[in-house]
């Protein structure tokens, strides 16, 4: 299974690659919004982290692009962000986002326990 | 001869009325046989006088046997006036018609004298009538007069009572003078105590009485309105018989309170009417006091804002003389280059040495003088030069530039302050990659490395502790939670650790305490109270925090073992920008928003001065039911 992480913190990526791919999982990470996008189609992501805040193109921006696309096939999208969030959980959720973490995360491998029962129940 | 004197008696007027003939029978008469030639036939008359009618004349005629002539009864009549004349035969016709005749005459006469004489009686009844209407006339009239004048005199010494009160009043130079002048006023009408009410120019209810306790009463206007002799005796502390109120003004402005001893209809009257009289002079005066009470109390705030001003402020004639200035060793007629700058010529640019006449209204101007910015404002009395006044502010330019540097400070604190949440946001994304990658690693069982990586570990989470505690201390709605107080004070504390290095901070009784606040505005608030302790204490010493139940509130006492602040400032320190500090180390802001904060949710700061000899504060929450 595949997942895309874009986050600017390279740490934040990296460990969470290391994460994931510790679980056998297929990691692509980008470094802001456009990668993501541009990546997005051709990687075909089982599940998609964002953060809210990013350079070029913000994870709100990236969660509207990928939801209205007709290629959209109801990956698990999950939204993290540090304190000034850039919205709440429920206009997260509204716009299609599955779940909405802030960071810093209480602690990382319970997040990706996290990410990964909300990816089990769409299985 | 057969007499035919009847017939001529007949001649006699209708109003001769013959009543009585004596002796002789008419018929007899002129049947008589007997010759009465000779005997003597008088006539008498008398008149009967009615005063309403007209005389009547009563005629009756004597025959008298000529042998009877000498008889005294004869005599009598014929001597009497009511004999008018003989008939008898030696009286012819022409004897008889001027007796007739004579006798109409008199009798006319007599009806005229009669005629005035009564007139004379009629109208003599009329004067005396008139007279005695006359007479109850001038009685009347008397008294009239006597009652007239009466009133007159008491009048007339009401009015010289009255404008004495009057010439008084108008020396009356406070409201203490003419609470003196009333009272001695009204002493003539048993007043024992006079009070005067009245509003001062701040606004605060006063009284002016003999009464010291009274004076200490305070209450409005309204309350005195309720008030009945009773009660009101029990605070004048007076036996009072009668206490009588009255206004002064349509708006009642002024209230005038008499007290009597004994009790007299009359005096009150007397009162009542020289109040009535006066009103317009009492009102007149009261709002002249009120007046000049407010000149005085607006004309030392003017003169002490005045001197209180930190800039010099000179008001100069055109010789260059201070005639008002703020600067305290000043003397009266100096020169304004003394003064201030001790020279002993007028400075280079003043603007008083140009002394140009003003065409187009009056001119400000500001020139550089040494240390300073002169405002320059003249003040044209008259159209003569000479008489020009200048109003001189001098603006230090030093402490313009210290204001400037405090300007710019303030404002780079509120940019920092919005800055804070972007600089959180920047912090907090790079520490939770620090977090999660060691925590990865410390997942890997690096034997050698798990003790740096805890150490590090346990550094980001002090970070993150650090960055929260920042986040509430920058938020500012007024979101009440349920919190320890013992949290708040750790949290507060961490903030603080490089500040209270050498400061003991002793807690007692803070641990499992509840209060409902915004954690984060009363996190500020305590900061901002150790902060103040540590400043105080040049940063060594102690602070006690303390916390117990009292009256509805939970207190948190925060005291420290500084210089304490003195009593006299107990309020003071609460006041915007208030501060003992020097300039560079505190706005004077700090206390006065930490008490706004508190009292946001019920709460409030006080400074407990007593217990301890350092300075205590208390901060009180309210306790939710």
């Amino acid at each position: 299974m595949n997942i895309l992480i874009a986050d600017d913190e390279l740490l934040i990526r990296k460990t969470l690659k290391k994460v994931f791919e510790q679980k056998g999982f297929n990691v692509l990470m980008c470094a802001d919004g456009k990668e993501a996008i541009d990546q997005w189609l051709g990687f075909k992501p089982d599940l998609v982290i964002l953060d809210v805040i990013m350079p070029n193109m913000g994870g709100v921006d990236v969660l509207k692009y990928i939801t209205k696309n007709e290629k959209f096939q109801n990956s698990k999208i999950i939204i993290i962000s540090a304190y000034s969030a850039g919205g709440t959980k429920e206009e997260f959720l509204k716009l299609g986002a599955t779940e909405f973490v802030r960071k810093p995360f209480e602690n990382v491998f319970n997040f990706a326990d996290h990410c990964l029962s909300l990816l089990g129940t769409a299985q | 001869m057969k007499l035919n004197w009847i017939s001529e008696i007949k001649k006699i007027p209708d109003q001769l009325n013959i009543v009585n003939l004596n002796y002789i029978n008419s018929s007899a008469l002129q049947n008589s046989s007997k010759d009465v030639s000779k005997d003597i036939i008088d006539i008498f008359c008398f008149d009967e006088i009615n005063p309403l009618d007209a005389p009547t004349r009563n005629f009756f005629v004597w025959l008298q046997p000529t042998d009877l002539l000498d008889t005294k009864i004869y005599k009598t009549f014929r001597d009497s006036n009511q004999f008018l004349g003989t008939l008898g035969p030696f009286l012819d016709q022409e004897q008889i018609d001027n007796i007739i005749e004579s006798t109409q005459d008199r009798t006319i006469k007599n009806l005229r004298q009669i005629q005035i004489i009564q007139k004379a009686k009629n109208q003599n009844l009329q004067i005396e009538n008139q007279v005695k209407n006359l007479n109850t006339e001038v009685e009347q009239k008397t008294q009239e007069l006597f009652d007239y004048r009466l009133q007159l005199e008491s009048r007339v010494s009401f009015e010289k009572d009255s404008i004495l009160i009057l010439k008084n009043l108008l020396e009356a130079s406070s409201f203490f003078s003419f609470h003196k002048i009333m009272i001695n006023s009204f002493k003539p009408y048993q007043v024992q105590n006079f009070i005067l009410f009245y509003k001062n120019p701040s606004g605060q209810y006063c009284i002016q009485s003999e009464s010291e306790r009274l004076k200490k009463y305070n209450f409005s206007f309204d309350q005195m309105m309720d008030m009945d002799k009773f009660n009101w005796a029990n605070i004048s502390s007076n036996p009072v018989l009668e206490f009588r109120l009255y206004s002064i003004g349509e708006n009642n402005d002024y209230y005038l309170g008499f007290e009597f001893s004994t009790f007299s209809l009359e005096h009150l009257n007397i009162i009542q009417e020289h109040l009535n009289y006066l009103q317009f002079i009492f009102k007149m005066v009261l709002d002249y006091l009120y007046d000049k009470d407010k000149i005085i109390k607006d004309s030392s705030l003017w003169s002490s804002s005045f001197d209180s001003l930190d800039d010099p402020i000179l008001i100069i004639d055109s010789f260059y003389k201070v005639v008002k200035s703020n600067i305290k060793s000043h003397q009266k007629g100096q020169n304004c280059f003394k003064a201030l700058f001790d020279r002993s010529s007028p400075c280079d640019n003043c603007p008083i040495k140009a002394n140009l006449p003003i065409s187009k209204g009056l001119q400000r101007s500001t020139t550089n003088l040494n240390d300073y910015n002169l405002h320059s404002f003249p003040v044209e009395l008259s159209d003569d030069l000479d008489h020009r006044l200048w109003i001189h502010h001098y603006e230090s330019v030093a402490s313009i530039n210290e204001l400037k540097a405090q300007y710019i400070k303030s404002e780079k604190f509120s940019y920092l302050g919005q800055l804070v949440d972007k600089v959180i946001h920047q912090i907090a994304n790079p520490l939770t990659g620090m977090k999660s990658s060691v925590e990865f690693m410390l997942s890997k069982n690096p034997k050698e490395l798990e003790e740096d990586l805890t150490e590090i570990q346990n550094g980001v989470l002090r970070c993150f502790e650090i960055i929260n505690n920042l986040k509430e201390f920058s938020k500012s709605e007024v979101n009440l939670t349920k919190v320890e107080l013992s949290q708040i004070v750790d949290r507060t504390l961490i903030l603080m650790k490089s500040i209270t290095r050498d400061i003991d901070i002793e807690t007692e009784d803070l641990a499992g305490v509840y209060v409902h606040c915004p954690n984060g505005l009363v996190q500020q608030v305590l900061f901002n109270m150790i902060f103040n302790s540590c400043q105080a204490m040049n940063y060594k010493g102690l602070v006690k925090l303390k916390s117990y139940k009292e009256d509805g509130f939970i207190n948190l006492i925060v005291s420290d073992s500084g210089p304490g602040i003195s009593p006299s400032l107990n309020e003071k320190v609460f006041d915007p920008f208030f501060s003992t500090k020097p300039k560079d180390q505190g706005t004077g802001i700090g206390l006065f928003l930490s008490r706004q904060i508190l009292r946001q949710f019920g709460g409030d700061l006080i400074v407990l001065n007593n217990l301890s000899p350092g300075a205590q504060l208390c901060i009180k929450f309210p306790i939710r039911t």
